[in-house]
Order: C-alpha cells, then sequence, then structure tokens
C-alpha cells in the first residue's frame, strides 16, 4: 500500500509551534543544550582517561610507534616498508653513541635528525630546534644535566662517542636546542644534521651497517608480537629484534577501559535524568496539549501524522540544542580535563580529542529526546477524540462533605497543591531526587578520604631526599649516580631541625635458587588467584615480570635486589611487612649475619623461608623470616631484567660491608614541626645549589597531591549531578511557573469576587510552601537512606584504604534550600505578570 | 519531453552505477591483498546491489498496483456499479484517487439522471401544455364554425361571441402562466431584493383578491404591525402571496373567512394565510406546489395550476421557504417565511 | 435511503455514584439528503449522540453504521480518515487551531488528507461568509462570531456527505445565523448533504424536514 503523502501539514505545524510558543520551545532547548553537553563531557572525559592510560603505557615504552625493529640496514627497513600490513613507519638513522663516562648508564644515541621519529619518541626540542647546520646538535635535558652543559643556545659542546663499528670519537658541536621529557630515562636520541653525519660516519648509509631503527605501525594493530613476527618472516628477512608497544597490550587495554569505566557508566545515569526531565518539561503543559491532540484528532490527523509531528517537534528540538551542547560540553571537559589527567605534554584536552564523542553525544540526546516525546503516542494512537479530552481532565478526588462549606486560605492552597496533576509533580520530584542522590554520593565520597590517613601511610616521614633517577615511579634507579652525598646525609645531620635521619641503599644481584626453592616459587605462583586464574595469570600484562619468572623456572637465575636499611625504613617494613615465616628479632638482625627475604604481597611463602641461608656477593646469610612485601617506601623502578626479582634486606651497615661504593638511593628526613619553616628554607637552598640529580619529596606535596586527586575523583560525577541538578530544578521552575500562569482566569475570578492582593500573595505562598514541603517529603528519607545505608557500601567498593565512611546530609540541606527558595520566589514573580491588566481583560476565558 | 528526460535521468543513473562498480573493483584489486576478503567484499557489494534492485521491484509492485486499483475503479464506474477494491477509510494514496474518481463519477451520474428528468420534465410540459391549450381552441374553432353559418340569432351570436372572448382570455392568461413559469425556470427574470414594509406588499396582494372575495362573501382579515420590514422584492412577493390568496378564496366555500397573520422571527418572518376551505390531505402536500396540478373537487373552477407553483418558485428565490399544514374539511395555513 | 443507522445505543460515563447514563438505548434512522434537527434539554445526551455518529467516540453497547459501514470495525486511524472525508463537524466551540491562519484553518481538512482544494468553491464560500479580508488573521483575533463562520467554512469546504452540527448559531447574530443556516441548507440542497443539528431554537428546528426529541438518553416520540 502506497502512504498517503500528507505529511506536509506535520511540517507547518511544527514551525508555527515554534513562532508561538517561543517560551516553552526556548526552555526545552536549553534542557536539550543541557543533555547534549553532559553527555560530551562524559564520552569526552571517559576517551580521554582511557587515551591517558594507554599512553601512560606508551610513555613507558618510549615510543608511540607499535613495533619497534632494531638494528636494521636500510635495505632491510626499505623491504619491511612495503609490508601490506603496516601503515606507517617512522626511521631513525644513527652513526654511534655517546660514550662520556659521566652519562652513567644511559644510552644516548647519535642520530640523524628526523622530525617524524622525534615525535614518536617525544624528544622535539622545545627551546630551539631540530639541528639544520653543519654541526649543530640537540640534547635532551637529563645528558645536559650529566655533561653539565649550560642551558643556552649556541653554547659549544666537546662530546666523546663511539660509532657503530667501535671507533671513539671527540667531536665539537653547537647546542641548537634541548627538551625534557618523562620518558625512560635510559635512552634518549642526540640529533644532529644529515651533513654532519655524512662527514662524521660516512659509511652509515652502506646496505651492510645496521644502524636503523624503524617504528612501525600497523593497519590493524591486535597481536602485535604475532604480527610482528610474521612480518619479518613474510619479507624473508631473520635475525631481527624487535620490541612492541605495551600500551597494545590486550590485557592493558582492557585495564584502560575500565579505568574509564565509571565514565561512561555516567552515561546511562544521564540518559534517565535527561529523558525524565525532558519527559516533564515538554508535558508539563499535558493538559493543554493533550486538548490539542484531541482536537487535531477530531479534525481527522492519523495516528502516523501524529507521530510524525512529534517526531519534527523531537528532532527540531534535538538539532537546535546540538551545537551549544557540543561547545558547552567541550568547555566543561577543557576545564575538568587539564585537571584530572596529569602527565601529558600537550594540552590533555586536545590531545585526546575526536568526533566520536561528539557523534555520540548528539545520537544519545536524540534518542533522549525522541523516546520522552514518542512514548506518550503509543497510548495517545489508539484512543478515539472523545476518550483523549476525558482522559486529559482533572482527576477529581471523591466527593467531600465538608462541615459548613467555607473555605479557608490553606484549605484553598492544599487543594490546589494536591489536587491536580500529582504525576506530573511526582516525576519531577523524581528527578530532583536522583539529582540530589548524585550530588549526595560525589560529596560523602570526597569528604570519605582521609587526609591525615593518606599522609600517615604514603608518607610517613616529613621529608624524603631521592636520587635524581628514581625519582618518577617509571624512572630505573641508576646503581651508579651519584646523586645523594655522604656530605649532603652528614649536614643534614648536623641541622638542628631534624631529628632523625634514615637512609636506603639498593643493589641488584645475579642469584641462583636452589631447586627446592625454584619448586617453591614455580608451584606458589601456579596458584589459582581466584576460579579464572592462577596468579601467574594475573600478571599477564607485565610481560617482563613473566619473563623473569620463565627464567627461573628454566634455568633457576634470578635477579636479588639487596636493600640496606636503617631507622624510619626499617620501622616502616616492620609495621607494614607482615611475617610469612619467622619473627623479628632485633639483636640477630643488627649482628649482620641474618636478612629478611620479601616477596610477593600475599599469603604463601614465595622466598626463601626462615631459616635457608642465601649467598649475596660472597657472603652467606641466614634468612631471618620471610614477608610480604609493601614496596611503597621504595621509589623508581628497577632494570627490566630484574622486573622478577626477591628482595633481601639488610641493615645499612651489612650493606656497606657488602656494596662499599654503593650511593644512597633515598633518605627519609623527620624535622621538628615548629621549625619547619627555616628548614623549608634550608631546603630550597639546597635544591637550588643542586642539578637535577636530587629531587626532594616534601610532606606538604603529598598533601597537595591528595587534594588535586581527591578532587579529581569525585569532579566528573560532582559536574554531572550538578548539571543535572540544574535541569531538575529549570523543570521544577518550570511546573511551578505553567502552575500559576495557567491559572491567570482562577485568580482574576477571586480577585473579582473580592479577594485582598495580600489574600492573593498569601494565597501563593502558602501553595509555594506546600509544594515544597510535598517535594521534602519524598526527597529527604530517600536521601537519608541512601547516604546511611547505600553510601557505606559505595565507599567500601571504592576499595581505597584512605577512605573512612563519613555520614554527611549537607547537599541535602543546599538542595532542600534551593528548592524552598524557588518555591516561594517563583509564583511571586509570576503572581506580578497574571495580575498585570484589567480585570475584565483578564476574565475573559479565551481556550 | 518528460519520456526524453527520464530515459536520460536512467541511462545517467545506469552509468554512475557502473562507474562506481569499477571503481570499487579497481580499488580492491589495488590495495586488498588476500583474495578471499576481496571476493567477500564483492559479494557484500553484489548483496547491497540486489537488495536495491529487490526494493526498486517493489516499489514498482506497489505502482502497478496503485494503477490497477485505479483501472478497476474506473472500469466499474463506465459499468455503472459500485468498484469491489475500494476500502474508503485507508490512509493511502489509492484510496485518495479512488475516492475523488467516485466523487466525479457521481457528479456525471447526477448530470445525466438531471439531463434525463429535465427531458422527461420538458415532454410533459409539451404534453400539459397542448392538453391545456386543446380544449379552448377546439372550443373557439367550434363556436368559429358555427357563427360562420348565416342563420343565427343575434342572441345566439352574443353569447357565442362571449364564450369566446372567455376562452381567449383563458388562453391568454395559460400564456402569460406560462412566460412567468418559463423565465422562473431559466432565471431570466431578476429579482429586487431591498427592505420595504410588508404591510404595503400584502396590501397590494389583498387587491387583486378583495372582489372575488366579497362575491363569495368571504371575510378578509390581516394582522401586521405596520413596522415590519422585510427584505423581498414587494411587486413579485405581492403576486406571490396574491397567488396563495388567490387560491384561499378559491377552494373555501361560501361565507367562510380568509385570514393573514405575520410574526416577526429572529431569522424569518413568518406570515399565515389561513382559510376554512376544504383542506388539503397530507399526501398532496408536496404535490400542491408542482406544475398544473389541481384538485379534483375543483374541476369546474378556473385556473390553470400554477399560482402555487409560481409563488413557490419566487419565495425559495428570495431564500425564503413556504410550508403547508391543512385538515381536511377544516381549512388550511400557508406559512411563508421571508428573511427578515 | 437510510445514511445514517443507530441500534441499541449505550454510554455511560464515570463509575459509581457519579456515573452519568448519556445514552440509554437509542435506535435512530436518518435519511439520506434530509435535514435533521435535534432537540431536547441539556445533559439529555445529544451531545453524545453526535459524537458517536461522527466516530469521535465509542458506545459501549450497540453500534453505529454510516453509508453501510460499522463505526465499531473500524481501527482509530480509519476513523480519522472517516472524519475528514465522510463527516463535516461544527463544534459548539469552534475548535480551531490557535497556530494557523484563518485561510490554513479552513482548509486543513483538505490538507490533512493531501489534497489540493478547489479554488472557485473556497472563494464562494468565503464570499459567502465575509470571510474575504480575513484570510491572514490569526484564530484568536476575530470575535466569536468571525470563529464560528471559520469553523463552518472548514465544515464545508471537503464537502462531506455528512454535516453535523452542535449549537451552530448559538454565538451568532441575527444577520450572520441567517447566513450561516442559509449556507447551510443550500449546500444541502445542492450537494445533497444530509445534515443533522443540535438546537434550542425552535424556528430552525421548523426549518427542518425532522425534528428528533431527546430525554435523558432516549427518543422521546
Amino acid at each position: 500500500m502506497l502512504a498517503n503523502n500528507n505529511l506536509k501539514v506535520c511540517r507547518t505545524l511544527v514551525k508555527r509551534d515554534f513562532k508561538f510558543h517561543h517560551n516553552k520551545n526556548c526552555i526545552l532547548v536549553a534542557a536539550t543544550m543541557l543533555v547534549t553537553a553532559l553527555y560530551t563531557f562524559v564520552f569526552l572525559l571517559g576517551g580521554s582517561i582511557k587515551g591517558a592510560f594507554l599512553l601512560n603505557y606508551q610513555y613507558t615504552y618510549g615510543s608511540t610507534s607499535q613495533i619497534l625493529y632494531t638494528e636494521l640496514t636500510n635495505q632491510q627497513a626499505d623491504i619491511i616498508i612495503e609490508n601490506v600490513n603496516v601503515k606507517n613507519t617512522v626511521r631513525l638513522n644513527t652513526i654511534g653513541q655517546l660514550t662520556d663516562p659521566m652519562m652513567g648508564q644511559r644510552l644516548v644515541k647519535l642520530a640523524v635528525t628526523n622530525y617524524a621519529y622525534a615525535e614518536t619518541v617525544l624528544s622535539v626540542p622545545t627551546t630551539g630546534s631540530l639541528p639544520k647546520n653543519d654541526n649543530e646538535i640537540a640534547l635532551d635535558g637529563f645528558t645536559m644535566n650529566s655533561l653539565g652543559i649550560p642551558y643556552e643556545l649556541g653554547t659549544p659542546v666537546t662530546l666523546l662517542w663511539t660509532d657503530l663499528e667501535g671507533n671513539a670519537y671527540a667531536s665539537d658541536f653547537t647546542l641548537c636546542g634541548w627538551w625534557t621529557s618523562s620518558t625512560i630515562f635510559t635512552e634518549a636520541c642526540a640529533w644532529i644534521a644529515a651533513d654532519t653525519a655524512q662527514k662524521l660516519f660516512p659509511s652509515y648509509q652502506d646496505k651492510s651497517s645496521h644502524s636503523v631503527t624503524l617504528g612501525v605501525n600497523l593497519h590493524q594493530p591486535k597481536n602485535l608480537d604475532q604480527q610482528a613476527a610474521t612480518i619479518l618472516e613474510e619479507q624473508g628477512i631473520t635475525g631481527v629484534n624487535f620490541t612492541t608497544n605495551l600500551a597494545y597490550n590486550k590485557v592493558r587495554q582492557e585495564q584502560a577501559m575500565q579505568k574509564a569505566m565509571p565514565f561512561y557508566s555516567l552515561s546511562i545515569v544521564v540518559m534517565l535524568c535527561g529523558c525524565l526531565m525532558i519527559y516533564c518539561i515538554v508535558h508539563v503543559a499535558a493538559q493543554q496539549d493533550t486538548l490539542y491532540y484531541a482536537a487535531l484528532k477530531s479534525l481527522g490527523m492519523t495516528p502516523r501524522q501524529i507521530r510524525r509531528l512529534l517526531l519534527e517537534q523531537g528532532c527540531a528540538i534535538s538539532f537546535l540544542g546540538f551545537f551549544p551542547g557540543w561547545v558547552l560540553g567541550f568547555g566543561l571537559y577543557f576545564v575538568i580535563a587539564n585537571r584530572m589527567i596529569l602527565g601529558v605534554e600537550k594540552n590533555p584536552a586536545l590531545y585526546f580529542l575526536s568526533w566520536l564523542p561528539f557523534i555520540a553525544a548528539a545520537l544519545c540526546t536524540l534518542v533522549t529526546i525522541l523516546l520522552s516525546y514518542l512514548i506518550p503516542t503509543i497510548r495517545l494512537s489508539h484512543m478515539t477524540p472523545v476518550q483523549t479530552v476525558r482522559s486529559a481532565t482533572i482527576y477529581l478526588p471523591r466527593h467531600r462533605y465538608s462541615s459548613d462549606g467555607r473555605i479557608t486560605l490553606v484549605n484553598l492552597a492544599l487543594r490546589t497543591t494536591f489536587g491536580r496533576n500529582q504525576w506530573r509533580t511526582i516525576v519531577s520530584t523524581l528527578s530532583l531526587l536522583l539529582a540530589a542522590v548524585l550530588i549526595s554520593s560525589a560529596w560523602i565520597q570526597y569528604v570519605s578520604f582521609r587526609e591525615d590517613m593518606y599522609l600517615s601511610i604514603i608518607s610517613p616521614w616529613d621529608y624524603s631526599l631521592i636520587d635524581g633517577s628514581a625519582y618518577l615511579s617509571v624512572q630505573r634507579y641508576n646503581e651508579s649516580n651519584y646523586g645523594i652525598t655522604e656530605k649532603t646525609v652528614k649536614e643534614l645531620q648536623m641541622r638542628p631541625e631534624v631529628i632523625a635521619v634514615s637512609t636506603l641503599k639498593s643493589r641488584e644481584v645475579e642469584l641462583n635458587a636452589s631447586d627446592e626453592l625454584r619448586q617453591r616459587i614455580v608451584d606458589y605462583y601456579n596458584q589459582p588467584y581466584d576460579e579464572t586464574m592462577t596468579r601467574k595469570e594475573t600478571q599477564a600484562g607485565y610481560p617482563d615480570w613473566c619473563a623473569g619468572v620463565e627464567r627461573l623456572e628454566q634455568s633457576g637465575e634470578y635477579i636479588g635486589l639487596v636493600i640496606g636499611v636503617n631507622g624510619a625504613y626499617l620501622q616502616y617494613i616492620l609495621d607494614n611487612c607482615p611475617f610469612t615465616s619467622g619473627s623479628f628479632d632485633d639483636k640477630a638482625f643488627a649482628s649482620g649475619n641474618y636478612v629478611l627475604a620479601a616477596g610477593a604481597y600475599s599469603k604463601g611463602i614465595s622466598t626463601p623461608a626462615e631459616g635457608e641461608t642465601v649467598e649475596l656477593n660472597g657472603c652467606t646469610y641466614t634468612i631471618l623470616g620471610s614477608v610480604m612485601n609493601d614496596e611503597g617506601y621504595i621509589s623508581g623502578t628497577n632494570s627490566t631484567q630484574a622486573a622478577f626479582h626477591i628482595v633481601y634486606i639488610l641493615p645499612v651497615a651489612q650493606f656497606d660491608l657488602l656494596f662499599p661504593e654503593q650511593a644512597y638511593r633515598q633518605l627519609a628526613i623527620d624535622i621538628d614541626p615548629a621549625q619547619q619553616d627555616t628548614f623549608e628554607i634550608y631546603l630550597d637552598y639546597y635544591e637550588q645549589e643542586q642539578n637535577q640529580d636530587v629531587k626532594i619529596m616534601r610532606r606538604s606535596e603529598y598533601a597537595t597531591n591528595f587534594d588535586v586527586a581527591r578532587l579529581n575523583m569525585v569532579l566528573p560525577k560532582l559536574i554531572v549531578a550538578l548539571v543535572l541538578f540544574g535541569i531538575a530544578l529549570i523543570n521544577f521552575a518550570n511546573i511551578l511557573v505553567i502552575k500559576t500562569i495557567s491559572r491567570k482566569w482562577e485568580f482574576a475570578i477571586y480577585e473579582s469576587l473580592g479577594m485582598t492582593n495580600i489574600q492573593l500573595r498569601c494565597l501563593i505562598l502558602l501553595e509555594g510552601i506546600f509544594h515544597a514541603i510535598l517535594v521534602f517529603v519524598l526527597l529527604v528519607p530517600v536521601v537519608i537512606f541512601f547516604s546511611a545505608a547505600v553510601m557505606p557500601a559505595v565507599v567500601e567498593a571504592i576499595g581505597s584504604w584512605c577512605t573512612v565512611y563519613r555520614f554527611s546530609l549537607l547537599p541535602l540541606w543546599g538542595v532542600l534550600l534551593m528548592i524552598l527558595l524557588l518555591a516561594v520566589t517563583v509564583p511571586f514573580i509570576c503572581l506580578r505578570f497574571i495580575t498585570k491588566g484589567s480585570l475584565t481583560e483578564r476574565m475573559r476565558y479565551i481556550e | 519531453m518528460r519520456t526524453q528526460q527520464s530515459r536520460m535521468m536512467h541511462i545517467f543513473l545506469t552509468v554512475v552505477s557502473a562507474g562506481f562498480m569499477i571503481l570499487l573493483i579497481w580499488m580492491l584489486w589495488e590495495y586488498i591483498p588476500r583474495a578471499s576478503v576481496r571476493y567477500g567484499i564483492l559479494a557484500v557489494c553484489a548483496g547491497n546491489f540486489l537488495m536495491a534492485g529487490l526494493w526498486v521491484a517493489l516499489q514498482r509492485h506497489q505502482i502497478r498496483q496503485f494503477a490497477d486499483d485505479i483501472c478497476e475503479t474506473l472500469d466499474a464506474a463506465t459499468a455503472d456499479h459500485q468498484p469491489q477494491n475500494f476500502h474508503p477509510y485507508e490512509d493511502s494514496l489509492t484510496a485518495k484517487v479512488q475516492g475523488k474518481l467516485i466523487q466525479y463519477y457521481d457528479i456525471l451520474h447526477e448530470g445525466r439522471l438531471q439531463s434525463q428528468h429535465d427531458k422527461q420534465t420538458l415532454q410533459s410540459l409539451v404534453s400539459d401544455i397542448s392538453h391545456q391549450v386543446k380544449t379552448p381552441i377546439a372550443s373557439i374553432k367550434l363556436y368559429t364554425g358555427i357563427l360562420q353559418r348565416s342563420n343565427i340569432p343575434k342572441e345566439k351570436q352574443k353569447l357565442f361571441l362571449n364564450t369566446m372572448d372567455a376562452q381567449i382570455n383563458k388562453l391568454d392568461f395559460l400564456m402569460q402562466s406560462l412566460i412567468k413559469m418559463s423565465r422562473l425556470e431559466t432565471g431570466i427574470f431578476s429579482l429586487n431584493i431591498v427592505e420595504a414594509r410588508l404591510n404595503d406588499t400584502i396590501a397590494q396582494a389583498m387587491n387583486t383578491i378583495w372582489t372575488k372575495a366579497e362575491q363569495k362573501n368571504i371575510e378578509l382579515s390581516v394582522a401586521c404591525g405596520a413596522e415590519i420590514m422585510v427584505q423581498h422584492d414587494p411587486k413579485w412577493t405581492a403576486e406571490a402571496i396574491g397567488n396563495i390568496l388567490d387560491n384561499a378564496v378559491k377552494y373555501t366555500p361560501v361565507g367562510g373567512c380568509v385570514s393573514i397573520t405575520v410574526r416577526p422571527w429572529q431569522f424569518y418572518t413568518r406570515i399565515d394565510i389561513s382559510d376554512t376551505g376544504i383542506g388539503i390531505p397530507e399526501e398532496h402536500y408536496n404535490d400542491i406546489f408542482q406544475r398544473f396540478y389541481r384538485a379534483e373537487e375543483v374541476a369546474t373552477e378556473e385556473g390553470v395550476g400554477l399560482g402555487l407553483y409560481l409563488a413557490n418558485g419566487i419565495v425559495t428565490r428570495q431564500k425564503g421557504y413556504i410550508s403547508v399544514k391543512s385538515k381536511v374539511g377544516e381549512g388550511t395555513t400557508f406559512s411563508v417565511y421571508l428573511l427578515s | 435511503m437510510d445514511i445514517i443507522t443507530v441500534h441499541h445505543l449505550y454510554k455511560t460515563f464515570g463509575k459509581g455514584e457519579s456515573a452519568v447514563h448519556a445514552l440509554n438505548g437509542i435506535d435512530l434512522a436518518i435519511e439520506e439528503g434530509k435535514f435533521t434537527a435535534i432537540i431536547g434539554t441539556s445533559g439529555s445526551g445529544k451531545t453524545t449522540l453526535l459524537n458517536m455518529i461522527g466516530g469521535l467516540d465509542t458506545p459501549d453497547e450497540g453500534e453505529v453504521i454510516v453509508d453501510g459501514i460499522n463505526l465499531s470495525n473500524l481501527k482509530e486511524k480509519e476513523l480519522a480518515v472517516f472524519r475528514r472525508s465522510k463527516v463535516g463537524f461544527v463544534y459548539q466551540n469552534f475548535n480551531l487551531i490557535p497556530t494557523l491562519t484563518v485561510k490554513e484553518n479552513i482548509l486543513f481538512p483538505l490538507s490533512l488528507a493531501g489534497t489540493t482544494p478547489d479554488q472557485a468553491f473556497f472563494t464562494k464560500i468565503i464570499e459567502f461568509l465575509h470571510l474575504q479580508d480575513r484570510l491572514n488573521v490569526y484564530p484568536q483575533e476575530l470575535s466569536g462570531g468571525g470563529q464560528q463562520r471559520v469553523a463552518i467554512a472548514r465544515t464545508l469546504i471537503a464537502k462531506p456527505a455528512i454535516l453535523l452540527a452542535d449549537e451552530p448559531t448559538g454565538n451568532l447574530d441575527s444577520k450572520n445565523g441567517q447566513n450561516v443556516l442559509g449556507l447551510l441548507k443550500l449546500s444541502v440542497e445542492t450537494y445533497h448533504q444530509t445534515l443533522v443539528m443540535i438546537t434550542h431554537n425552535l424556528e430552525i428546528a421548523q426549518m427542518a424536514d425532522r425534528v428528533i426529541r431527546i430525554e435523558d438518553g432516549r427518543i422521546q416520540k
């Protein structure tokens, strides 16, 4: 059947509706805008959080490329590029590496300028530029620190370097730019121009020189390891090493998604609330609308045409609200993302921007709006016009038998509030309730974070000095770095403010496990973690750790991390590392024949147990006891081979005997709080004096970090809840306005029958108060119940060790205050409008 | 012109689709390495085309269905019966067009019936006229024949001449009435509707029948407010009322009474003309307004049978109407409604 | 020929104590082409009966057959088409769409049906009802009488087979009322339509070919 082409009239009606009902449509568009803004905000934020996590992994890896092939010849590189699966590549030509002894363990490649590659390893100079002219060189901050090169463009630099064939040179360059990056500390590039490279090492472009590092991006980054190997096979290249980017590891990706999940799940809340609120606003003048539709039906409008009418109205409102909503949502996101996402070089808000969240937000808004418009049509379609009219008329309460027929103002106000349109009031109250609950939830989460608990655990001491190579958790501690000197330690110990200075040193050693130990460890990690996987499998996201365990399994070799501690550090270990075998003996430990072995932080012994022996650097020690290792007190990470390691804890004195040359890794300083200011001045001076080799962590920094982190955690939820509350308030105000304005005629009648202005004002005030009371009655018990009964579980579920549930009703009072304010002022404002004009004019009852 | 344009459109679409197909095949062969993926994509595209083709076929089927339905409707209309496939309350293009076709058919049908009716009316009119004319003419011919004979006494001649005169008057009256009627039918005469005093019109009408009423000793009474104004054409309305009064007097026996009452209402003014005559049976209420209708009882009286017909026509032209109420043997009331 | 037949119609509004029996068993047959007037006191069920005939409501019991089709067999969408094509309803409260101009209001049933209007007929109706210079005005700007005239024009424009009028001259002065009645009668005669009118005015009832009196939801003989 060919449907009749009679839908043009619907378009006309919609256009006229927009022309006539300005106010209602403005409110609707405003609400749509807010809903779109919320969706955009939520989706953008979720996407950014996920992107930030993955970027973090990339940083750890050192490059944003998916696969890195190292030590290729130019020819091999060319062949690999031709593989069909390869999307794009970046190429690095190295001619050698810097070998200045001051650089310690760091590997700095002397490479030909390549902007594309520089971008992927975040080595683009922030001051100055990449070298263009002969003899120019760009270096990174750490290298410059190590070599003591001043931060001035144009400084002449002499560098010692070795080329690929092993010849050592000393060459002169001019500094033309530098950058500081927080990528892995051990590898970097030093850029020189192609001409310079040609001059210094002419044969780097030969076929046989393995000077190329190729960073490859694939079209479909799944199973990177497999694909990388397959590519080599397909292109017929052997003997080439590659590494794959951790960010594309499946488990890591899942973890990143999980982190972003709470934000995406907010969108469901937004959808629910948005639907409810738009529905309320659209149908707030439900009676008039229903009468209007009944009139249309009686004139012969088929249900199909009415559906089309509502659909077009919904679409028009949506499209009008999209663009402002996008802008507002992006604005919110811009402000919040900068606070929440740290550690990204460029502006995180712009870096993670993509078009997908905008489109998703638009679609979700459209669905929300259309749902709230079209759901009533289901009922409307089947009713005849008279039935429709009857359904819109006021529900009449049962007949009352009043004593003497007289009415007071209170009575009148009560009848109004509770007699009409209860359904609408309840729905709007529901939306207020939802918003109030969300705000309460966010607030309680916020106040439940205990700063003192956090600080007492995270920073058990007032200040810590950390070796510059172990400051960040992604930095690998450089054992040969002499940041913290003996002199510093003595100076600190002598200062009047300082109460105690504790020291920590560490060293990695190669050890061999006995068969028994090997078996024990293997068994330990093969135990099930939960129903789905073993302990070993839970670490699938850490391939280096897995590699370490495998090495232990196969050959019995493993890396042991020997740590020397005293004072506060030892106390920390004793406080926070439960013993899995044996117990602590003060004297025995101090005697220097005993060590503590520390392993995995869960039940069972994953290390040598009490009584067994271990040989460290030729000396044999007995295990005093094994503990579960809480590594919170150690800053920085270890080498990749030591990803799986067992910790052996000694007193510092003993450590010095074993490894006399080892420098301090960290110091913990406790001071007299009264003299904090003077100590801070000293610290600032000390910090200025030093180059970047020693980092200082102050407790106050932790406190600020905590505040910031705490705020950032609840901020998105709070923003969403506040905007939803805003929409709910608009809705509430709208209902109040419509309630008053639609009774213009009724008030005129009252006035004509002799009601004075004061009585009228009293009536309005009473109505407002009763309305507010109705809302309170529905709101207060639920919110209190929620805060008291549900929130503790939620706070538990956060799973943070520094949260203690705290009951707070502050947001509830705020919400109630706002509602009361609106309920009283809005009708008064409307009253001014509706009492304008002469009485007879107002009494003319125009439909 | 239209067919040329659509043909151009078809060719253009075919060429563009072929172009896209070729482009797709080239892109697949250039950039997709694996054969299975290539063929898969091609298969999917072929599937898409197939679906599009089915869609177009479905549309064509619907359009064919539509055309068939319309043709069936037209056939039914030509064969003069209701079409079977008509669903009047379906909201589809078919129902819309069918509805309009059926409306058009109804109008034509009505027209045909009307013209048949008119032919019949004309025939009956002609026969009526010939019938009416026959009698006077025969009479005149008779008397002329008689008068042509020479030996007729003078008194008898005078008598015959008077009779002939009367018959000719009757013919003349008949012709006048026929002319008026035909003018009424064809709408030539124009009514000059003004707001005029009703009293004067009624008075004028009364004048025409005054003598006749006197002769039959019938009492005439008028109850009409002097200030009542009515929308009418005074001349023609007077004639119409005169006709009705004439009938009233004609059909009332000696000593009866005829009264005129005027009642002004909101929309219409009602003029009641009541008599105490022989009355009209209910089944003839409609007939009395027809042409040349005469009740059996008064075959002897003068009259053609056009009086009420003319009156009805005049009053209807003035957007009023006449209704009648009567009791056999007691009397009749004619109610003339004119716009106030 | 009976164009409208009503059998055993019952309709009750409300429940329990406040139940109102609007129609208590109505049997009625209305002839085609005639003017039928319905009179009765207020609350006697006249409007309900008219709503049933016009397809605006469904009865609790009984059936309404219009032009051979039983209205209870029609779905709402078919009833909607019925309302705009077969029936022209003149409402007591005009029922004009406030967001459309007078001209658009008059042509509304045709727009709903997707057909184009007959310009000559439209002009004729407009002139008869003296609405020529009000075509681009919105209904709220007209007086009650003007709005009623617009409503009547809307009813007539689609030339429906049945005209249903609920007190059409209630708000009009005598001159306009005459015009309206004259127009309705003329329309009925010219297009052979059936007119069913609810009225309090005995004059108008007198004009009708048949008068039906309803009391307490039943027809009085």
